[in-house]
C-alpha cells in the first residue's frame, strides 16, 4: 500500500509541488493578511479613542495611517480570495485529469492495468492518496479564507454572514473533490491531457453555475421578513425589503410606501413604521454550507464512480 | 495538394483538439457579443434623447432600467475578451514543442526536419496565423461592443474598457504564445507546462502593467485634488506637492504619522483641538491627481502592443535557443 501511495505521488510529482506550494504560500499569506488586519485595526481603535473628533460634516479622517493601511490590506486580500476560489478549479483539473489521461495518452495504460490485479484496484491505488493531498490542501485553503473573511473591521459583531462564500470553509474541499471527479471522468472519456483540461473547465463552469443558481433558488425561498430598527445591524443575505405599519403589521413594499408616505421617507423611516428586509439571516449560513456541500458531494461521487465504469470498460 | 495546404493540414491535424476549442470559443465570444452590441444599438436608437444616459430625466428611466440590464452581459462579453488572448495564447502556445518531447516524438521530427529552427518555424507560424486570426476577429467585435456599451463617448481617443477592446488584444495573445512555447520547451510536458506557463503568464503581465505605469506616469498630467475629470481619462494615482514646493509620491504620506486629508486635499500633520479641525498652521502639502487625457489613448495602445509584441519576439527567440539546445526527450 505505501508502494502504491509513493508511486502515485512520483507520477504527478511536478503538479504536485507546483500546486501544493503555491496553495501553502497564499494561506501563509492569507494568515498573515489577517493578522496584519487585526493588529492595524487595534492600532486604529486606538487612535479614534486618544484623538479628538473632527467635526460633525468634515471630510477629515482622524486616523488616516490606518484607514489606509487597512485599505492596502483589504485589496491585498482580494487578491488571496480570488487565489482561494480558483484553487478547487485549478487543483481538481490539475491532478484529476492526468490520473487517466497520461497513462492513455503515453500508451502505458495496457501494460499498467495487465500489471495490476483489477483495472478498479488500480484507479483507487492511484487515485485516493492524490485525492486525499488534494482534499487537505483545499481544506487549508479554505480555513485560511475564513479567517482571512473574519479579519476585516467590517466584519466585527455581526461576522461575515453569506459574504466570501466561495473562499471560505469545508466547502471549498468538497468543490475540490467534484471538480478532481469531473477531471478523472474527462480525462477517462478523452484520454488526451490538454483537451480533458478544456473539456473538464468547461464542465467545471457549467456545475458551478447550476450549483449556483440552485443554491441561490433555495435561498430565496428561505428568506424571512426581519425588522430593522435604526441603527441596528442585522447579518444575512439580502433579497428585498419593504416598510411595516405598525399599527397593523401590515408589510408595504418600497413602491407603495413610496407611494404612502412619500416626500418623508428621505428624511428616513416616519414614526410609526420599521424598515423590514427580507433576508436569509447569517444563523443559516451552516445550513447553506450543508445543501451545497451535499450538491457537490453527489456530483464528486457520480464523477468518481463513472470513471471507474468508464476505466473498467474503455480500450487502453 | 499545395506545399502550404500541406503545411496547414499537418499543422491543424498536430493540434486538432486546441484548434477546435479555440475556435468553438472565438466563436461563441463572437456571437455573444454581436448579439449584446446589437440589442444595445437597437435600444439606443429606440431612444435617441437618452444617448448620454441622463439618468435624472424622467423620460430616460425605462431606457435606463434597460440598457443596465443588457450592459451587464455585455461587460461579461468584454471581460472575456480580455482573457481571451492569454488563454488561447497558452492553450496554443504550451504543447507545441512540449508534447513532441512528452509523446517522444521529438527525435524523430527533429531528425526528418532540416533543422529544429525550422520545425520550430513552421509549427509556430500557424499557432500564430490562427491567434492573429482569431482575436483579432475579437479585437474587431470587442471594440463594436464597447462603442455599444458607452454610445455618448468617442471610444477612439478614451481609456474606458482599456485592455478589452482593440488590437492590444492580439499583441498580448502573442506574447502568451510565445511564453506557453518557451515554457513548454523547458518543461518538455504539456500539462505541467501549462500549469507553469499560467503563472509565468500573470507574472510577466504584470511586469509589463506595472513598467507601463511607470512610462505612462512620466507623461500625466496633474490635476488639483477634486477637480472632476472628463470621461475616458486614464488615473494613474496621486502625487503630493510639499509646502516647499517639493514632489513626493503617495507613498511618503504613507510613511507619516495621522496626517489629516481635508476635502480639498490639503494634507495637516495635527489636529487644532480647540476647533475639532485642521490646525491650518501645519499644513504639509496638497493633493493632486495624475491622469492621462483621453486622446494620448491611440499612442498608449501602440506603445503597449509594442511592448507585448516585443516581449513575444524575445521569449520566441529564446524558444529558438531551448529548442536547438534541449534532449528531445523529457
Amino acid at each position: 500500500m505505501r508502494r502504491a501511495i509513493r508511486l502515485a505521488f512520483a507520477m504527478q510529482r511536478l503538479e504536485l509541488r507546483l500546486l501544493l506550494g503555491a496553495v501553502l504560500l497564499m494561506a501563509v499569506a492569507a494568515l498573515g493578511i489577517a493578522w496584519q488586519m487585526r493588529v492595524v485595526r487595534d492600532e486604529q481603535l486606538a487612535c479614534i479613542r486618544t484623538t479628538p473628533q473632527p467635526m460633525e460634516g468634515s471630510a477629515v479622517s482622524p486616523c488616516t495611517a490606518q484607514d489606509d493601511a487597512l485599505n492596502s490590506l483589504d485589496r491585498i486580500s482580494a487578491f488571496i480570495k480570488v487565489g482561494i476560489m480558483g484553487t478547487p478549479i485549478v487543483l481538481g483539473l490539475f491532478l484529476g485529469v492526468p490520473l487517466v489521461a497520461r497513462e492513455v495518452e503515453s500508451r502505458t495504460a495496457p501494460l499498467a492495468w495487465t500489471l495490476s490485479r483489477s483495472r478498479r484496484r488500480w484507479l483507487w491505488q492511484r487515485g485516493l492518496p492524490v485525492l486525499g493531498a488534494l482534499t487537505l490542501a483545499c481544506i487549508a485553503a479554505g480555513v485560511a479564507g475564513d479567517v482571512l473573511a473574519h479579519a476585516p473591521p467590517w466584519a466585527e459583531g455581526t461576522g461575515p454572514g453569506f459574504e466570501d462564500w466561495f473562499v471560505r470553509g469545508p466547502q471549498v474541499a468538497v468543490r475540490g473533490a467534484a471538480v478532481a471527479a469531473i477531471g478523472l471522468l474527462t480525462g477517462a472519456v478523452v484520454g488526451r491531457q490538454l483537451p480533458a483540461v478544456l473539456m473538464g473547465f468547461v464542465a467545471t463552469i457549467a456545475l458551478f453555475a447550476s450549483a449556483t443558481m440552485v443554491l441561490d433558488a433555495w435561498m430565496a425561498d428561505a428568506v424571512e421578513p426581519v425588522a430593522v430598527q435604526e441603527g441596528q445591524i442585522v447579518g444575512g443575505k439580502i433579497y428585498g425589503s419593504g416598510i411595516r405599519e405598525d399599527a397593523t403589521g401590515e408589510i408595504l413594499s418600497d413602491e407603495a410606501a413610496y407611494q404612502k408616505l412619500g416626500n418623508a421617507l428621505d428624511f428616513g423611516i416616519p414614526t410609526g413604521y420599521t424598515q423590514v428586509y427580507y433576508l436569509v439571516p447569517s444563523r443559516r449560513y451552516g445550513d447553506f454550507v450543508l445543501y451545497e456541500g451535499a450538491l457537490f458531494g453527489i456530483v464528486a461521487l457520480a464523477g468518481m464512480g463513472a470513471t471507474t465504469w468508464i476505466v473498467t470498460r474503455r480500450s487502453p | 495538394m499545395t506545399a502550404v495546404g500541406r503545411w496547414l493540414n499537418l499543422s491543424y491535424r498536430l493540434q486538432r483538439w486546441e484548434v477546435l476549442a479555440a475556435v468553438t470559443g472565438t466563436i461563441l465570444l463572437l456571437g455573444v457579443s454581436l448579439w449584446w452590441s446589437r440589442e444595445l444599438h437597437t435600444l439606443t436608437d429606440a431612444y435617441p434623447r437618452c444617448r448620454g444616459l441622463a439618468v435624472g430625466a424622467a423620460e430616460c428611466e425605462p431606457f435606463y432600467l434597460q440598457f443596465q440590464g443588457i450592459a451587464k452581459w455585455g461587460q461579461l462579453a468584454l471581460h472575456a475578451s480580455w482573457a481571451a488572448p492569454f488563454g488561447m495564447g497558452l492553450v496554443l502556445g504550451v504543447p507545441l514543442v512540449s508534447r513532441e518531447i512528452e509523446h517522444g516524438t521529438a527525435a524523430m521530427a527533429w531528425t526528418l526536419s532540416s533543422s529544429r529552427e525550422q520545425w520550430l518555424g513552421t509549427r509556430v507560424a500557424f499557432a500564430v496565423l490562427l491567434l492573429i486570426v482569431l482575436l483579432a476577429g475579437i479585437a474587431a467585435v470587442s471594440e463594436l461592443l464597447a462603442s455599444a456599451l458607452s454610445p455618448a463617448q468617442q471610444l477612439a481617443s478614451d481609456f474606458t474598457w482599456y485592455g478589452q477592446r482593440g488590437p492590444l488584444i492580439v499583441a498580448r495573445g502573442l506574447a502568451a504564445l510565445a511564453l506557453g512555447a518557451g515554457v513548454g520547451a523547458v518543461i518538455g510536458r504539456a500539462l505541467p507546462g501549462l500549469l507553469l506557463a499560467g503563472f509565468a503568464s500573470a507574472l510577466l503581465f504584470t511586469a509589463i502593467s506595472l513598467g507601463m505605469d511607470r512610462w505612462n506616469g512620466s507623461e500625466a498630467v496633474a490635476l488639483p485634488y477634486g477637480v472632476e475629470t472628463e470621461p475616458g481619462v486614464l488615473q494613474l494615482g496621486r502625487q503630493v506637492v510639499l509646502s516647499n514646493g517639493d514632489v513626493v509620491g503617495d507613498a511618503y504620506l504613507a510613511s507619516l504619522e495621522n496626517i489629516l486629508i481635508d476635502g480639498d486635499g490639503s494634507v495637516y500633520a495635527r489636529f487644532d483641538p480647540a476647533t475639532g479641525l485642521p490646525d491650518r498652521s501645519s499644513l504639509v502639502g496638497r493633493y493632486r491627481q495624475l491622469v492621462l487625457p483621453g486622446a494620448s489613448y491611440p499612442e498608449i495602445i501602440a506603445r503597449e502592443s509594442a511592448v507585448a509584441v516585443g516581449s513575444a519576439l524575445l521569449l520566441l527567440v529564446g524558444t529558438i535557443g531551448i529548442v536547438r539546445r534541449r534532449r528531445p526527450s523529457p
